[in-house]
């Protein structure tokens, strides 16, 4: 179960270069914290909307829930869809209800057709992302930036799926907001043992949350592990293009400089204050 | 271009006040970061200065002149405005044509604003895109191109509206390296970045943070980076580097000033 890629092509122009090539790729269903990595038209939107059958292999085989996407069957796309919610870029630029509730409200009304069922699990949903009760029956337009996000996103929550995936979830939100934002996915994952698969550029992200980086470039996958081993590949960082998080850079230049030293970089502000505080106590 | 607030105040509904009272005096030549949370007012202070809203109480001196709607075309022209979205500040169907857009309007001869094109395509290294259709740049391109566009109009004031929210790492870094290249040219411009990315401030001379519509602090970057409690409750977030340092100072350790330094060094040159 899951999802899974067996040796994928996807091109959006048959006469252009691919803009996925040979992908191979296995997801488990639950407890997975993966972000997506790559510099901007690496192929990162493109394999996620592969994921839930928004774009079609030209080659190869996605397999979703046991259900192999393929073209000109409608039937698949139901299950499919239901087993992973795929949260947009910007997605509150796709509210358009009258309140909050009927807004959330729509994505499960696709998959169940009793009214009360369809309101509680939307009502559920709008919890998990910790909006207040009190903003239900308000317009979606009428919120803050970060709350129209977390309507979209339990919009998607609101139908259930296995797998949650959201193309770059922080981005355009305040310090504060970002913080909130990923605690909150955190949150859900521990909870629900949903997966949780993101698109982001922010290394900081990935050092805080990653359990597993997924490196994309040129339409190929490069890398697929640990955070750890990713940033201490300093070639790989260098060859496709990838930041330290901002800790990391502090740490170098402090060894640099002989300050320190460490056979692990670390990646957090806990890592770095051990790193200094611990080198103390050796000597 | 030397910007005054006295007393402004402005809300759409009164209710919810967005500029609640507020009087800061920008310097000539500076470059100053406005930074707090999405909805604390700091862009509503941009659309005032550029005469896009007015205030509802007090008054704005540009160059200790009072703004009204008799002088707002003629202060208009000393100033220019990077915006958020690079797709939705593009006119022209060449990266030149678009540069030379406001120069037209504003009757500037041929010959000086071929000069023009090149100096300023050139200083945000975009010189060999001036063919190019703007439509195929990358984002921190097309915000290089709009840079270029306001700089061409040789404006005494350059507003950075969270110019670089959109963009990817890449184009952020690319952005803010032009910033940083135009402060140090030293050349008597006034800047302004309206941002919630704390590490865009840290070059700046000065920092306002705004919070329910007042400055909560004010002052140059290494003073109000570390104020951990006031830029938390105000949305902002410390940077981690700075936090670090912060935590490190409670305790003893071995050269702790000598890495306290370096740290701070660290955060400066990133």
């Amino acid at each position: 179960m899951g999802i899974n890629f067996y040796d994928v092509d996807f091109t959006y122009d048959v006469k252009a270069s691919k803009t996925l090539k040979n992908i191979n790729l296995k997801i488990n269903k639950e407890n997975e914290f993966i972000t997506i990595l790559g510099h901007t038209g690496s192929g990162k939107s493109t394999l996620v909307q592969l994921m839930n059958a928004l774009n079609l292999p030209n080659k190869g085989v996605v397999e979703v829930a046991g259900i192999k996407i393929l073209p000109n069957n409608k039937e698949m796309l139901k299950p499919v869809r239901r087993h992973v919610g795929l949260v947009f870029q910007f997605p509150e630029y796709q509210l358009f209800e009258e309140t909050v509730l009927k807004d959330v409200m729509f994505g499960p009304k696709n998959f169940d057709k009793n009214n009360a069922d369809v309101e509680l699990s939307a009502k559920q949903a709008l919890k998990m992302v910790s909006l207040d009760e009190s903003l239900y029956e308000r317009s979606p337009f009428n919120l803050s930036g970060g709350q129209m996000r977390r309507v979209a996103i339990a919009g998607i929550l609101a139908s259930n799926p296995d797998i949650l995936v959201l193309d770059e979830p922080t981005v355009g939100l305040d310090p504060k907001g970002k913080t909130d934002l990923m605690e909150m996915l955190v949150e859900i994952q521990k909870e629900t043992n949903k997966s949780v698969i993101i698109i982001t550029h922010d290394m900081n992200v990935v050092a805080k949350y990653s359990k597993r980086c997924i490196v994309l470039d040129d339409g190929k996958i490069v890398y697929d592990g640990g955070k750890r081993e990713m940033f201490e590949n300093s070639e790989l960082l260098k060859n496709h293009n990838l930041d330290l998080p901002d800790i990391s850079k502090v740490a170098n230049s402090l060894k640099n400089k002989g300050l320190i030293t460490f056979e692990a970089l670390p990646l957090t502000k806990d890592e770095l204050f051990n790193v200094i505080t611990r080198g103390d106590e050796n000597e | 271009m030397k910007i005054e607030f006295r007393n402004v105040t402005f809300y759409y509904k009164k209710s919810e006040v967005v500029l609640d009272n507020l009087s800061f005096t920008i310097e000539d030549g500076t470059m100053t970061a406005i930074i707090g949370h999405n909805g604390s007012g700091k862009s509503t202070i941009a659309k005032l200065i550029i005469g896009l809203l007015e205030p509802v109480s007090g008054e704005i001196y540009l160059n200790d002149e009072l703004l009204t709607i008799d002088n707002l075309d003629e202060m208009r022209a000393k100033m220019g405005i990077i915006f958020q979205n690079p797709d939705n500040q593009f006119v022209g169907s060449t990266v030149k044509d678009d540069i030379a857009f406001g120069l037209e309007n504003r009757l500037i001869e041929r010959e000086e604003m071929i000069r023009r094109i090149e100096k300023y395509s050139r200083l945000v290294n975009m010189e060999e895109y001036l063919e190019k259709n703007p439509e195929n740049l990358s984002g921190g391109q097309k915000q290089r191109v709009a840079i270029a566009g306001v700089l061409a109009m040789e404006s005494d004031l350059i507003i950075f509206d969270e110019s670089t929210s959109m963009l990817d790492p890449k184009g952020t870094k690319e952005i803010n390296k032009t910033i940083k290249s135009l402060k140090n040219m030293n050349n008597g411009k006034t800047i302004i970045s309206i941002t919630h990315e704390l590490e865009e401030a840290l070059y700046a001379d000065r920092i306002l943070v705004l919070n329910g519509g007042k400055i909560v602090l004010d002052g140059s970057p290494s003073d109000v980076l570390p104020k951990k409690d006031i830029l938390e409750a105000s949305g902002l977030k410390v940077i981690d580097g700075l936090s670090l340092i912060e935590d490190l100072k409670k305790i003893d350790f071995e050269s702790k000033d000598v890495i306290l330094e370096a740290i701070w060094e660290s955060i400066f040159t990133m």
